[in-house]
């Protein structure tokens, strides 16, 4: 029997889809709960947070208040180049994490520095995925070096990681800079292309207070694709208007998370 | 007996007590003197104005943030019907943040002040947290006061965080409107009072009459929720038990 070219780059195509179908199935948060594995009590995690833009940031330091330092001892922070107020910011979210937990405070630790209490932080910046003005044309190209930028920055701390040496850290907390959404896609490539296991870097995304009752541009995105782990909205009338009635639940809410 | 000259001294100037020339040394007081300041003293204390002096500081903050201009929430704070509730709240001082408003604000001061301080500014780079503060309570110094925004996610949450009266104006010449709909729902659920510019001097006499839900202790923390996610269960059940 003959087989021609067609036929066989027609059954490669479909062989690949189908594959890469699978593989989107496997690792994505929605069709596999049971990626959960258990940690002691005791063990270290690695974090990181996404911030950007001023109230972005500022309710991001009121969402993390409560943050054990001791059990997530190595904290990221991803910040856009350019955006000097989140990285200011970065160093005051850690004032507010570590002086709950450290006796006799004075100073957050600098940025790098391993504390015995308190672990380590850091701060990494990414290429902007768009500038403010930038002509609309070159946007794409920009969102893609910002994905590499992200991709490169996920593999960097994941290699200096001070909690677990070259594995991926395991969550990933934003509430909603576009560059979060960069962040979140590079950590599914990084999953589906197993670079990462599936059980690392959950992504926990918190729809920002002010949105009442629709979302913002980055949280339709996420919850489009489905790949956060945990989708979180502050408002019970926003969470009832998107779950509906149906018996699918799509966006956790548990009240006001910022203060 | 100094210190009960110092309180008294806080009470208002058209007071006949003023009259008297205090020092601080109280032998050097006329018998006169002295038997004025034990009847001030006992009026103070029956009509129960010693807690509460009546020239009190009440401070109403009215900003309207850093991003967009908002001339029209200033120019309605200083309209006579929202200075006369004001006034009638018992406020002493207006403090107003008003952006790139603060070029024409002179031009918007009224003639007829009714009694109150006002003090304008266009931005303060280390932020509002000093002039929220002013809105405070203190014991002896200030009443509760009130704080009028834009609706703005980032001041109104310091707001709420201080305990302040909050009254929420959106700016309705933004295009996007889910700065309104977060100003109707705090309203709905008792956390501030929601108006326009219109409306401003009702929401004043409203805001003053009410008292505001609590905001802070009342809400959930992320950090239990991070915890399940990363998968240490044992916490979450612990706390549970």
């Amino acid at each position: 029997m003959d087989i021609s070219p067609i036929s066989l780059v027609v059954a490669a195509t479909l062989l690949v889809i189908t594959t890469a179908f699978l593989r989107i199935l496997y690792v994505l948060p929605f069709s596999s709960p049971g990626w959960n594995i258990k940690h002691a009590r005791n063990e270290l995690s690695h974090m990181v947070v996404v911030l950007g833009s001023g109230g972005h940031t500022a309710e991001m330091m009121s969402l993390l208040r409560n943050i054990d330092p001791r059990r997530y001892a190595h904290r990221t922070y991803i910040v856009s180049s350019g955006d000097s107020f989140s990285s200011g910011k970065a160093a005051e979210i850690e004032r507010n994490v570590q002086s709950k937990h450290v006796q006799f405070f004075s100073e957050p630790t600098k940025a790098g520095i391993t504390h015995p209490i308190t672990g380590t932080w850091e701060l990494m910046i990414v290429p902007r995925a768009r500038k403010i003005h930038q002509p609309l044309y070159s946007t794409p190209l920009s969102s893609l070096w910002c994905l590499i930028g992200c991709l490169r920055a996920l593999y960097t701390i994941s290699r200096t990681s001070t909690v677990a040496p070259h594995e991926y850290p395991d969550v990933i907390i934003t509430n909603g800079p576009a560059t979060a959404v960069m962040v979140i896609l590079a950590a599914v490539i990084l999953k589906l292309f197993a670079m990462a296991p599936a059980h690392k870097m959950k992504v926990i995304y918190v729809e920002s207070w002010a949105r009442v009752k629709t979302l913002s541009l980055s949280g339709k995105i996420l919850l489009w694709t489905g790949i956060c782990d945990t989708f979180l909205v502050q408002w019970e009338s926003l969470a009832k208007k998107i779950n509906g009635t149906g018996s699918r639940r799509q966006v956790d809410w548990k009240g006001f998370l910022v203060e | 007996m100094c210190l009960a000259i110092h309180q008294l001294q806080q009470f208002g100037s058209t007071d006949p007590f003023d009259s008297i020339n205090i020092t601080s040394d109280a032998d050097q007081l006329s018998e006169e003197a002295l038997e004025a300041i034990y009847l001030r003293l006992l009026t103070a204390c029956d009509s129960g104005s010693w807690d509460t002096p009546s020239k009190m500081n009440k401070v109403c903050l009215v900003t309207t943030g850093a991003t967009a201009a908002f001339p029209e929430l200033v120019k309605a704070a200083l309209r006579p019907d929202s200075l006369q509730a004001f006034a009638d709240n018992g406020f002493t001082k207006l403090i107003f943040q008003c952006g790139a408003t603060f070029t024409s604000f002179n031009e918007m001061m009224p003639i007829d002040l009714k009694g109150l301080n006002i003090e304008a500014f266009d931005f303060k780079a280390a932020g509002l947290n000093r002039e929220m503060r002013e809105c405070q309570a203190k014991d002896g110094v200030s009443k509760k006061g009130l704080l009028i925004c834009h609706a703005g996610a980032g001041t109104i949450l310091d707001g709420m965080r201080l305990g302040l009266s909050l009254i929420v104006v959106p700016n309705e010449t933004l295009l996007d409107n889910h700065q309104r709909e977060l100003a109707e729902e705090l309203e709905g659920q008792g956390y501030a009072t929601h108006s326009n510019t219109k409306g401003l001097s009702k929401a004043i006499e409203k805001a003053c009459k009410k008292e505001d839900r609590a905001w802070v202790g009342q809400n959930a923390s992320l950090a239990p929720i991070v915890d399940a996610v990363v998968g240490y269960e044992d916490d979450v059940r612990a706390r549970l038990d």
